[in-house]
């Protein structure tokens, strides 16, 4: 913060701080100079220096009385008058606050026995350096001029008693205090000399408010004050008061550079594109395959999967079914990223049912209803033709969603007669029986399973096996066993019965010692992570900050970055969150409809019906569990994600 | 009783005569009607009256003269209960006839005005109907000291006083012999806790006046509320009932209650209500009138600054954010908030697309559920990047629903506003204009910014919506001021012959609003002026129902005032005159309850025109406009509009929903949401737009779940329809006005008081809705914002004598009707405590729960300030 350099070139030279009033010669830089105020202009140095660093003072003295205004410009003007004139005696020191910038302090030496008063002094102090001005100045007895600055912070400018003007009295004697309001602040004793332009009283309300003199709307009768009014006519009388209407911000409100454009202004066609613009493309339902458009667009949920299949080469047409299956898939799930439009995927499915002529079952001429698992399958073993990651022994898909179980095989009738083996896994089932509501009762009872087969001694025997995990995979398939065949009926038979799945899954529980030994630190450290967050929050919101759960809600979700690197692909927390899942409803396999439902890497969740894509709250997803009975939505298959931290 | 005893024994044989001649007749009478048997007692009592009745008849005047004193202390002295006649009355019957007979043969002494006496009595019971027997010879009777026959007596002789009045002010013969006999009733009634007897003999002879010397410190209020009752029922006399009950209230030195009947008589009387304020002198009443004046709009300068800020309404903004806080709803609301479409299964295809009708429909949502709030989650936090999710002229009503979030606080306000007055689109900058004004509703300023900002714009040649928004701005502004600058500064627009309709009709609406209910010459001869010389082509133009409702506002509820209007009316061609006259009717009687008016309005509506016949919708809002004063009125159009649906043109039914809509603003009784509940899934679009809209109206401001429900439904059922889609979600927004806090209810001081005010914004609003298409549908759904001066909290906060609020308890419950009833009976039924502030419903009242304070209001409605009680009594210490 500086003074105006105009100030401190004043102050400088000394010609400049003395002035002669009566210097009415027109080849003066002061021919300015004139009654009822003495006006100099800006010196020629200052305006130089700055044509926006120009400098204007007004100067007036009378009597002992000390009028003065003072109007800088500094990036913009800034005015006061003092607001009492008269108590300015001798030695007196007045202070206004005129701006954040600066304060000034007038200091009047007169000698009261003179006749009339030599010299006013006035200096501006940077408030910033917080200096008050200690200035004496000096009256010379001819009344010419005088007046010393002592630092170079300081200005002081000196008129002669000569250039009082006759009629100055009475106009000071005419000055009115008003009042303004401004919202809801308000300002009092704020003097206007009727005299002066309206444009001086904006000035000085423009050191108060910040508010640009043209940006001020002051009430007047039948209008706004304008800044050539005559102060006369509008009837202002002492105390009047004012409201003054404007803000100190600058800014225009400005079109927005991208216009919005509206549903009415568009043909159906281009709405309902814009409107499917927004979410990925969905799949053109060709004939009972939402089984199928619900599965892919589950398998797409796993964006490691899709980047893996590029590199699979072999072109889509030639070659055999199978491979021509694979790169099927890659093509079809490549267009499904680049484009908006729903995608019929026919070359697709032709291949598939060439391959697996189940899927072209028909019944009364149309293709039949498939059960989306068993599409699945086909397609994990489709794609065991892509080329292996470097750095990895596994295929694309075991990388991904594979992992190592642990079996302990145990006959019923001989405790001893155990074998332990262990064998990879890419999805946990989860069984259903009567008693089951929960996912992880389901798992548990997926992992013991019993079953009869010839021990040693080559007798039929009844075993039970049970498998603990013992390597986790990246991404957990769980998939609720929810068809049975029924052979009486020959049909399969859905069971509805309602099972809670979390959003969130841990299966530490089964995993086997030497895994939960491995990964106890890490989960300790998260927990650990986790609780100071909590605690955190329940500190916040003790201490009455409410705007805790806001910025939960602005955390930035974390995207995930797409990567190969097999050493990236590992889960070793035992922690998963849900990303996908298709469900179903219906009463039967055979029949029904199957949609699809996946969490993007932003976090939000899309519903994939054939064609259309919406999205979906939260709470929807948690509605899936068969609450609902066989005519809602129930999961079926799922998939869990590692979850990062 | 010696008196008695020597008078039987001195006449004892004549005596047994009479009582074989009577046992004969007995007899027979026995045979033929087997008469109940008469106790001994009786029968003795009866023997006694028959004596009695033949000394009457005796040729001796003492004889007379003893007779006639005994028969008068047995009569006065029976008593009697309130089914069974009295027995000497009933012992005497048989003797009338006779009796009258030997009166018509005597001539005038002592003894026959005594006779004259009895006689009265008798035929109060055995006189013929009709024949005003009782009052002929208590005319000839003694005519003093008429209260010891009692009350039944007076009852009846008050019924003959009044026909008998009729029929003699009819002959213009003299009724001062009436007036001395009502001279002695009226006292007696009002020293027998039967004031509204007095109230009722008064009326009937119409000489009100007169109760005005019977008027003391405690029966007042008795009388007061009485007579203001009565005044809803006499038709031409009411503006007369309700002088003589303000003068009464004067007397007894209860100014507020004055105040308030003065808002009753004339609810734009500025004159007389500044008369009554300055005629006070306590501070605190001073205080407690200068809030009333605020809320009925009467601002006037008191020369007392902190009375002018409670005249002004200019602390309605603060105390309305303590309001907020107290009941914690300063959180803002977003439309998603109240439209909840998470509940209704239309998610999917198109919703997350900018619709400029939907996002239009969210400016209006967000406007009024976070009116008066001063925050918001669309306009003051990023405004410009919503202003810019609008369309046109949608622009325009989202820059001017900017005033309605900062409604009421004019200060911190306008300079939020103001900077978009510097946007370089014309429909913000419009949008602008109109947000002055609307922030301007119901609050007054002394340095008049709304003139300041708006006035540069009203002639500016250069956009129409500019010159539009300032017009109308101002008229929001400045409803029911009536301020004169603003007569001179419309005026130009409304005689530019260049000028388009619709700017015209904007003028005149607005002109219409700030003059509403003054009647004001100038005005009305520049509206007759338009509707007499503008040419036909504009006048075709459905804006020009604006300039026949601004008729009709300058004469809101001052009928026969509007008369000479009316006949020139008539000269207008066009069929826009026909509309003008019947608004214009309508208007003047609003809240009248004036059945004539409503009958020859069905009559309108019966008609099966065939040419343009919009003024038929008009005469059914005005069915419902007239009747809307009264409870009963109100269930009787109510049935009539079932009849209109039935059998009326298509004109009429589409109006029925909005009328049903206006007599029940802000309060949403299921019979009316049942009606528009049914009516909003109509075949024919107009009425099921009205319904829908109606609805809005009905459960405005009241979060009522039903209505609610029933409009979420209904977003449901019309969701690929945007233009129903919008009304229901305007609709939506009106019924969570102000989160549930702000109503629009016509009435207020426990609905006794039409504000004019907020009838001029609700009667623009209907007229806008009769032409949804062309209206609300189009270019001028802003015109939805003139509701704003029918907002106001419908809270009760308590304040001390220094203005500072001050949490009492107080009971809340519903209103009961205890007018006339005897005793000092419960107000209000099936109340709870809350602690000040609280909200009330339409029906609801409240009152104190602490002897520590003494309301100065007469009314626990609105702002209120307590009094310590100096006969509280001292706090009970609780010793524990």
């Amino acid at each position: 913060m500086q003074l105006p350099r105009g100030v401190l070139e004043m102050a400088r030279r000394d010609e400049v701080t003395t002035l002669n009033s009566s210097t009415s010669d027109s080849s003066a830089p002061y021919q300015n100079f004139s009654s009822p105020h003495l006006t100099l202009r800006p010196h020629a140095t200052a305006a130089t220096c700055n044509t926006r660093e120009g400098l204007l003072w007004n100067a007036c003295m009378w009597n002992q009385n000390i009028r003065v205004l003072a109007s800088f410009t500094q990036h913009n003007f800034f005015h006061s008058v003092f607001p009492d004139h008269t108590s300015i005696g001798p030695s007196a020191m007045f202070t206004g606050s005129l701006s954040n910038h600066f304060q000034f302090r007038g200091l009047s030496d007169l000698s009261a026995t003179t006749e009339p008063p030599l010299c006013c002094l006035l200096v501006a102090v940077c408030r910033g350096r917080q200096r008050l001005l200690q200035e004496s100045s000096e009256s010379d007895s001819d009344g010419e001029h005088v007046i010393a600055s002592t630092n170079s912070r300081s200005v002081v400018i000196v008129t002669s008693h000569t250039a009082v003007p006759t009629n100055f009295h009475h106009s000071i004697t005419k000055t009115m205090k008003v009042s303004v309001k401004w919202g809801k602040q308000n300002y009092e004793d704020i003097e206007i000399n009727p005299d002066e332009p309206p444009s001086v009283f904006k000035m000085q309300l423009y050191t108060l408010t910040n508010v640009l003199p043209d940006r001020q709307k002051i009430m007047v009768k039948g209008g706004t004050l304008k800044d050539d009014a005559d102060w006369k006519s509008l009837g202002i009388k002492d105390g009047h008061k004012f409201m003054m209407i404007g803000s100190a911000e600058s800014e225009i409100p400005k079109e927005p550079e991208q216009k919005t454009v509206f549903v009415e202004d568009m043909t159906a066609d281009q709405a309902q594109a814009l409107a499917q613009s927004q979410y990925p493309a969905g799949l053109v339902n060709l004939g009972n395959t939402c089984y199928m458009n619900s599965t892919i667009q589950f398998m797409k949920a796993a964006p490691e999967l899709q980047a893996a299949l590029k590199r699979y080469t072999e072109p889509s047409i030639g070659g055999t079914p199978e491979k021509q299956l694979t790169a099927q898939f890659r093509d079809l799930l490549n267009l499904l990223s680049n484009t908006n439009e729903p995608i019929p995927p026919v070359a697709f499915l032709t291949i598939l049912r060439t391959i697996n002529p189940q899927f072209a079952e028909k019944s009364n001429g149309h293709f039949m209803q498939q059960d989306a698992e068993e599409f699945h399958s086909t397609m994990v073993q489709s794609l065991k033709n892509v080329p292996k990651l470097e750095n990895s022994d596994k295929d694309i898909y075991s990388q991904l969603f594979g992992g190592q179980l642990k079996s302990e095989l145990t006959s019923a009738d001989d405790p001893m007669d155990t074998t332990t083996s262990t064998s990879p896994f890419s999805k946990l089932t989860c069984h259903i029986t009567n008693t089951t509501s929960f996912l992880m009762e389901g798992l548990k009872a997926g992992l013991n399973e019993s079953l009869s087969k010839k021990n040693a001694a080559g007798v039929e025997t009844q075993y039970n096996k049970k498998s603990v995990i013992e390597e986790l995979p990246y991404y957990l398939n769980v998939q609720f066993v929810r068809f049975l065949w029924k052979p009486k009926e020959s049909v399969k038979a859905k069971i509805a019965r309602p099972v809670d799945f979390p959003l969130s899954l841990d299966v530490f529980e089964l995993c086997s010692q030497e895994l939960k030994d491995k990964i106890a630190p890490k989960r300790k450290r998260i927990q650990q992570i986790e609780d100071d967050i909590t605690a955190e929050e329940v500190k916040k919101r003790r201490e009455g900050q409410h705007g805790s759960k806001k910025e939960e809600e602005k955390k930035p979700q974390v995207t995930r970055e797409v990567t190969l690197d097999p050493k990236e692909m590992h889960n070793d927390t035992g922690m998963y969150e849900l990303c996908a899942l298709v469900t179903h409803k219906g009463r039967t396999a055979d029949s029904g409809h199957y949609v699809g439902w996946i969490k993007t890497l932003e976090g939000e969740w899309l519903k994939y019906d054939d064609d259309v894509v919406s999205p979906v709250p939260e709470e929807e997803i948690k509605k899936l569990t068969g609450k609902g009975g066989s005519d809602w939505h129930i999961a079926y298959l799922t998939l869990y994600r590692t979850k990062h931290r | 009783m010696s008196q008695k005893d020597e008078v039987k024994a001195t006449n004892n044989e004549e005596n047994k005569k009479v009582e074989e001649k009577k046992t004969d007749t007995k007899k027979k009478n026995d045979k033929k009607k087997k008469e109940e048997e008469l106790s001994e007692e009786d029968k003795r009592k009866k023997e006694e009256l028959d004596l009695l009745a033949e000394r009457v008849q005796d040729a001796d005047v003492g004889v007379q003269k003893l007779a006639l004193d005994t028969l008068i202390t047995e009569i006065k002295t029976a008593t009697s209960s309130m089914t069974s006649v009295p027995k000497p009355l009933k012992f005497l019957g048989p003797h009338y006839e006779k009796l009258k007979a030997f009166f018509d043969s005597q001539s005038s002494s002592e003894n026959k005005t005594l006779l004259s006496d009895i006689l009265a009595v008798l035929s109060m019971t055995f006189g013929k109907e009709g024949e005003g027997e009782t009052l002929k010879y208590k005319l000839q009777g003694s005519m003093k000291d008429i209260g010891s026959w009692g009350h039944e007596f007076i009852r009846h002789l008050s019924g003959e006083i009044s026909t008998e009045w009729d029929k003699r002010t009819e002959n213009k013969t003299s009724v001062e012999e009436l007036q001395n006999l009502v001279n002695q009733i009226v006292p007696f009634n009002m020293q027998h806790n039967a004031e509204h007897e007095a109230c009722d003999l008064l009326l009937e002879i119409e000489k009100i006046d007169q109760i005005m010397d019977f008027v003391d410190d405690v029966n007042y209020s008795k009388i007061g509320r009485y007579l203001t009752q009565c005044a809803s029922f006499a038709p031409g006399e009411d503006e007369h009932i309700l002088k003589v009950v303000q003068d009464i209230y004067k007397k007894a030195n209860q100014p507020c209650e004055a105040l308030r009947v003065c808002s009753m008589i004339n609810n734009s009387d500025v004159k007389g209500a500044q008369d009554l304020f300055t005629s006070v002198q306590d501070e605190v009443t001073r205080k407690q009138m200068a809030l009333q004046l605020g809320r009925q709009h009467l601002y006037f300068d008191s020369s007392d600054e902190n009375l002018n800020s409670l005249i002004y309404n200019s602390k309605l903004s603060e105390n309305f954010q303590v309001l907020a806080q107290d009941l914690e709803i300063t959180e803002a609301k977003t439309p998603e908030d109240i439209y909840k479409s998470n509940l209704s299964d239309t998610r999917g295809f198109g919703t997350n697309l900018d619709s400029a009708r939907q996002n239009l429909a969210s400016t209006f949502v967000n406007a009024f559920v976070n009116a008066g709030f001063l925050k918001d989650k669309l306009m003051t936090e990023d405004g410009n990047k919503w202003l810019y999710k609008n369309k046109e002229h949608g622009m325009m009503t989202a820059a001017a629903s900017l005033g309605m979030v900062l409604l009421w606080d004019v200060d911190g306000g306008l300079t939020q506003i103001d900077k978009y007055l510097y946007a370089n689109e014309p429909y913000i900058k419009a949008g602008t204009l109109l947000a002055v004004g609307i922030v301007n509703s119901g609050v007054y300023n002394e340095c008049d910014p709304a003139i300041a900002l708006l006035s540069e714009y009203v002639a500016d040649q250069t956009n129409n919506n500019i010159r539009i928004g300032a017009i109308l701005g101002l008229g929001i502004a400045y409803t029911g001021t009536a301020k004169a600058d603003l007569s001179a500064l419309l005026l130009p627009t409304v005689d530019d012959s260049k000028a388009s309709m619709e700017v015209v009709a904007m003028a005149c609406l607005s002109l219409g609003m700030i003059f509403v209910g003054t009647g004001d010459p100038e005005i009305t001869n520049s509206l007759l002026a338009v509707l007499m010389e503008r040419d036909e082509a504009s006048l075709n133009q459905t804006h020009s129902r604006f300039v026949a409702l601004a008729l009709g506002l300058l004469y809101l509820g001052r009928q026969q005032l509007s008369e000479v209007t009316l006949e020139t009316l008539k000269t207008v061609t066009h069929p826009i005159g026909r509309y003008a006259s019947v608004t214009l009717d309508t208007c003047a009687y609003v809240g009248t309850g004036n059945v004539l008016k409503i009958q020859s309005l069905l009559d309108m509506c019966g008609d099966h025109l065939t040419e343009k016949d919009s003024h038929q919708a008009v005469a059914t809002l005005g069915i419902a406009l007239i009747a809307m004063g009264e409870d009963i009125g109100v269930e009787m159009a109510l049935r009539s509009f079932d009849h209109l649906l039935q059998y009326c043109e298509p004109v009429v039914r589409r109006a029925v929903p909005l009328a049903l809509g206006l007599m029940s603003v802000s309060n949403p009784r299921i019979p009316v949401m049942d009606t528009l509940s049914k009516l909003s899934h109509d075949s024919d679009e107009e009425v099921a737009m009205g319904a829908i809209f109606a609805l809005g109206l009905i459960g405005a401001g009241t979060n009522n779940s039903r209505v609610a429900n029933l409009l979420r439904s209904l977003s449901a059922y019309w969701y690929k329809e945007p233009n129903y889609l919008f009304l229901v979600r305007v609709a939506q927004g009106m019924v969570f006005m102000g989160k549930g806090t702000i109503s629009i209810a016509p009435y207020d001081s426990d609905r006794s008081i039409l504000s004019r005010t907020a009838m001029a914004g609700l009667l623009t609003v209907a007229h806008a809705c009769l032409d949804f298409k062309n209206i609300i549908l189009s270019k001028n759904h802003y015109l939805l914002f003139t509701l704003v001066s029918a907002m106001y909290p419908r809270m009760l906060m308590t304040f001390d004598e220094n203005m500072k609020p001050l949490p009492v308890p107080v009971r809340v419950g519903q209103a009961v009707d205890t007018i006339g009833q005897a005793g000092k009976p419960k107000t209000i039924t099936g109340f709870q405590t809350h602690t000040t502030p609280v909200l009330l419903g339409y029906n609801d009242r409240a009152e104190l729960a602490t002897d520590d304070y003494l309301s100065a209001a007469p009314i626990m409605e609105g702002f209120v300030i307590l009094k310590p009680n100096p006969n509280a009594p001292p706090p009970t210490v609780v010793k524990q």
